[in-house]
């Protein structure tokens, strides 16, 4: 009897002590309360969309509640940092940060700028590869002594996206004569008109042109990386041929500043932890890339500063005309 | 033959048979629901896709890939809205036959079409992948330049209202084509400052809009009138005379659009379109009907689009290079996998390549079952009232609209296009050449302005790459030629009428 009222006694101090812990810490606590949104600016299908559904697939389990995927496309990331705009800061909603949410926000077509927001965590760095017609050039340098003196025709994707961004950045490292710039709507049809030369060169991702540089097709110049890759070891870094640029497709997930720390600090745990599983490693692997694409807060953080102003420098030549 | 004993061996796995019933079943579901298709399903399956073994998960992307393709068909001709863009066409011939009473023979030749066109576009895919590749390499921009001009050629004779106003909605199409930022330029036309329209304006819904929300007003004017149910024919499956009628359709139909399938960049909805083209060119028994019930409109995009999808396949597998938006997701798919798609795979790995042949024609004999079994009870649909029928249409275009990119805009789109649809339809303008416009103007606008980067401005160039010379002057052939009969035609009658005159 004695025995019972004492754990009767214990039971509602714990009670007591559980009701009164509620307010303080409680955005961690109660945190994710519901379902929690993922907002991309791609089609669902397209690449941003694939990312983050393999991102964020542990994640729900991590956190115990669901993802609801969310597609807002229109003006590159326009319709996405509005939309992410007008949401609380709770952790609630996550979005796509990547170079179109660069570029939007340096549009000012939003109110949100890069201050509005937190760059949690990296998924992606696909590097880009100066792709070329198999045989046409001995190697970068002659590339470079070619495209110094010729005139160049680059492909790439719509003109005043990043893909245009980052021909400028080449052309302005290689210093090309004189860049044409032929835009095409997809990667295929980018590797197929190098092949029948209808295009010098362009830059492409490792999945892109693997096939066809496997089939004698195509090669890869170089990786505009800071290090060679672990699957493409006898492809020289920019930095070794004198393009000393970096340039990669990065995509990373983001969250509202303002959204409380502890509630942040989860987030960027379970994601990281979702990251680091079989399932989007081997995603990971699809496109040539390994764990060291997936990074936290700080890393991001800083990289998405230091792309925000690498492509200030050339976006004004571009937005301005 | 080794290659078939492998597709046979596929075949055999009662697990691998589960697969192909289950996939097909939903991959037709969700292509006849408008504004979703194979692309949004088999980014939603991607994940567990991935779990799969590689030969079966990438089996299941293709399977639902044909089913979808086929689905779309269902309800453009139940109720005139395109489940898949690639089904656009299909309304042009399905959905009066559907009205006139004969929604199970028009489902039954979709049906058998879409099959046969599949079925014979898998096989030639099987024997001659590696070899068919080739053709991908040598299409750059001038040659889908001279293509869509020779899609276009077809303008002034694709439906049956005047050739003048056939042209004004081909040039009312092209316009629509060219809102958005535009490719070459980055300038942004017609957007007027609307994030929503940077991108342009989203093909389904314009088709949903035009299709579906153009005809429920139509018949919503038309409440007070009793529709006669001719209850009988609805369900009557097409006879044996209409097989005979079509298999010259198929055949042409399925031999464009495993062509245009190849090429890297267009898949079913281009090949639908061009297969109706030339069906109404080369078919000339049957030239007044086109638009008003023919069976070899419904059997031409319907083969043509099908065949497609093993089209599209080709570049895919053999060369690593997605020819649509399905397949692309297929490759990422194949990549995460660790398959390295290229002329190596065929060498490398025969059982996965049976796989996906075999689940592909698995596909195509599995909805060959269920459309012909379920035509009967689809067709019914056509039986339920109005009043009834529209407003259920009403919900799920709208649904279509705003599923396909999660936006409320398109949804206003759609009303937009429904509300104008419905006056082009009262004054006499077809759907066909604004869609047409749609479809190909974007490409030609496109495929000319790469054309002006890549040979220096000078466009004559485009005339000495020898494939777009010799569509080019297909398309001048098309448009002169009745001209020049009517010409030849004239001058004999003058010199038999001289020669009778020397006579007397």
């Amino acid at each position: 009897m004695f025995h019972n009222f004492r754990i009767l006694l214990t039971a509602v101090a714990i009670g007591g002590v559980s009701l009164a812990a509620i307010p303080a810490p409680a955005a961690a606590e109660e945190f994710p309360n519901g379902p929690i949104e993922v907002i991309n600016n791609s089609k669902p299908g397209g690449g941003s969309d694939i990312f983050l559904r393999f991102a964020t697939e542990q994640a729900a389990e991590i956190l115990g509640t669901s993802f609801i995927h969310q597609s807002k496309t229109g003006g590159v990331a326009t319709n996405t940092l509005n939309y992410v705009a007008d949401k609380p800061a709770n952790g609630q909603t996550l979005f796509i940060v990547n170079a179109g949410t660069a570029l939007t926000m340096m549009r000012g077509s939003v109110d949100l700028t890069k201050d509005d927001i937190v760059p949690l965590v990296r998924g992606t760095i696909d590097p880009e590869f100066i792709v070329v017609k198999a045989g046409r050039f001995t190697d970068a340098a002659e590339f470079i002594a070619y495209a110094q003196s010729n005139p160049v025709k680059q492909a790439g994707t719509k003109v005043g996206g990043n893909p245009h961004v980052s021909a400028l950045i080449m052309r302005d490292a290689i210093g090309m004569s004189d860049q044409v710039y032929v835009p095409f709507e997809k990667s295929g049809e980018i590797v197929i008109n190098i092949i029948n030369r209808n295009v010098d060169v362009a830059l492409l991702n490792y999945d892109e042109f693997i096939s066809q540089a496997n089939a004698g097709e195509v090669e890869a110049l170089a990786i505009l990386t800071p290090e060679r890759s672990a699957n493409a070891p006898d492809i020289p870094t920019g930095h070794e041929v004198g393009i000393p640029v970096d340039i990669a497709v990065v995509r990373g997930i983001g969250v509202l500043k303002g959204t409380p720390e502890p509630v942040i600090k989860k987030l960027e745990t379970a994601l990281l932890e979702s990251m680091n599983s079989d399932g989007y490693l081997e995603y990971l692997a699809g496109s040539g890339q390994d764990a060291s694409s997936i990074a936290g807060r700080e890393a991001f953080g800083a990289q998405f500063e230091a792309m925000y102003e690498g492509y200030q420098a050339v976006a004004k030549d571009l937005l301005g005309g | 033959m080794e290659a078939f004993f492998l597709v046979l061996q596929f075949l055999a796995d009662p697990y691998h048979l589960a697969i192909i019933a289950g996939g097909t079943l939903v991959g037709l579901i969700v292509g006849a629901l408008p504004g979703l298709g194979s692309v949004i399903l088999i980014a939603l399956m991607l994940p567990f896709v991935v779990r799969m073994d590689p030969t079966t998960g990438i089996a299941l992307c293709a399977i639902v890939y044909c089913a979808t393709t086929y689905g779309g068909s269902i309800t453009a001709i139940l109720i005139n809205t395109p489940g898949t863009p690639a089904a656009a066409m299909t309304t042009f011939d399905g959905f009066p036959l559907a009205q006139k009473g004969e929604a199970g023979r028009a489902l039954g030749i979709a049906t058998f079409s879409s099959a046969i066109g599949g079925i014979l576009g898998i096989l030639v895919m099987i024997v001659a992948t590696p070899l068919l590749a080739q053709v991908a390499y040598q299409f750059g921009p001038a040659e889908f330049f001279a293509l869509a001009v020779f899609g276009m050629s077809m303008l002034a004779s694709i439906s049956g209202a005047s050739m003048t106003k056939n042209f004004i909605g081909g040039a009312f199409g092209i316009l629509l084509a060219t809102v958005g930022t535009d490719l070459t330029t980055g300038v942004q036309r017609f957007t007027f400052g609307q994030p929503d329209l940077y991108e342009g304006v989203a093909v389904v819904q314009i088709m949903i809009g035009i299709f579906a929300g153009g005809e429920l007003l139509r018949q919503a004017t038309q409440a007070h009138l009793k529709r006669r149910l001719i209850a009988a024919g609805v369900t009557k499956l097409p006879s044996r005379e209409d097989f005979r009628r079509i298999w010259k359709t198929v055949l042409r139909s399925t031999g464009i659009g495993t062509f245009i399938g190849i090429l890297p960049a267009e898949g079913g909805k281009v090949a639908a379109m061009i297969a109706y083209n030339e069906e109404q060119r080369w078919n000339k028994k049957r030239r007044g009907q086109f638009g008003k019930g023919a069976i070899e409109g419904v059997a031409a995009p319907e083969a043509a689009n099908n065949a497609a999808t093993g089209g599209t396949m080709v570049p895919t597998l053999a060369l690593g290079i997605p020819g649509g938006g399905s397949t692309a997701i297929i490759l990422t798919a194949m990549l995460i996998l660790g398959l390295r798609p290229g002329p190596q795979l065929f060498v490398e790995q025969p059982n996965l390549l049976a796989g996906i042949f075999g689940a592909m024609l698995g596909a195509n004999i599995c909805f060959l079952v269920y459309g012909m079994v379920g035509a009967k009870f689809f067709s019914r649909i056509t039986l339920v009232p109005t009043t009834i029928l529209w407003p259920c249409v009403i919900c799920l275009a709208c649904l279509g609209a705003y599923s396909f990119q999660q936006s409320m805009f398109d949804v206003g789109v759609m009303v937009f296009f429904a509300c104008l649809g419905y006056f082009l339809n009262r004054h006499g303008y077809a759907p066909a050449p604004i869609v047409m416009g749609l479809i190909l103007g974007e490409l030609i606008e496109t495929s000319l302005k790469q054309s002006y980067l890549i040979y220096d401005g000078n466009l004559f160039a485009i005339l000495q790459q020898p494939i777009a010379a010799m569509f080019l002057l297909l398309s001048m052939f098309g448009l002169c030629g009745p001209l020049i009969a009517k010409a030849i035609g004239a001058y004999r009658d003058r010199q038999a009428a001289h020669l009778r005159g020397n006579d007397e």
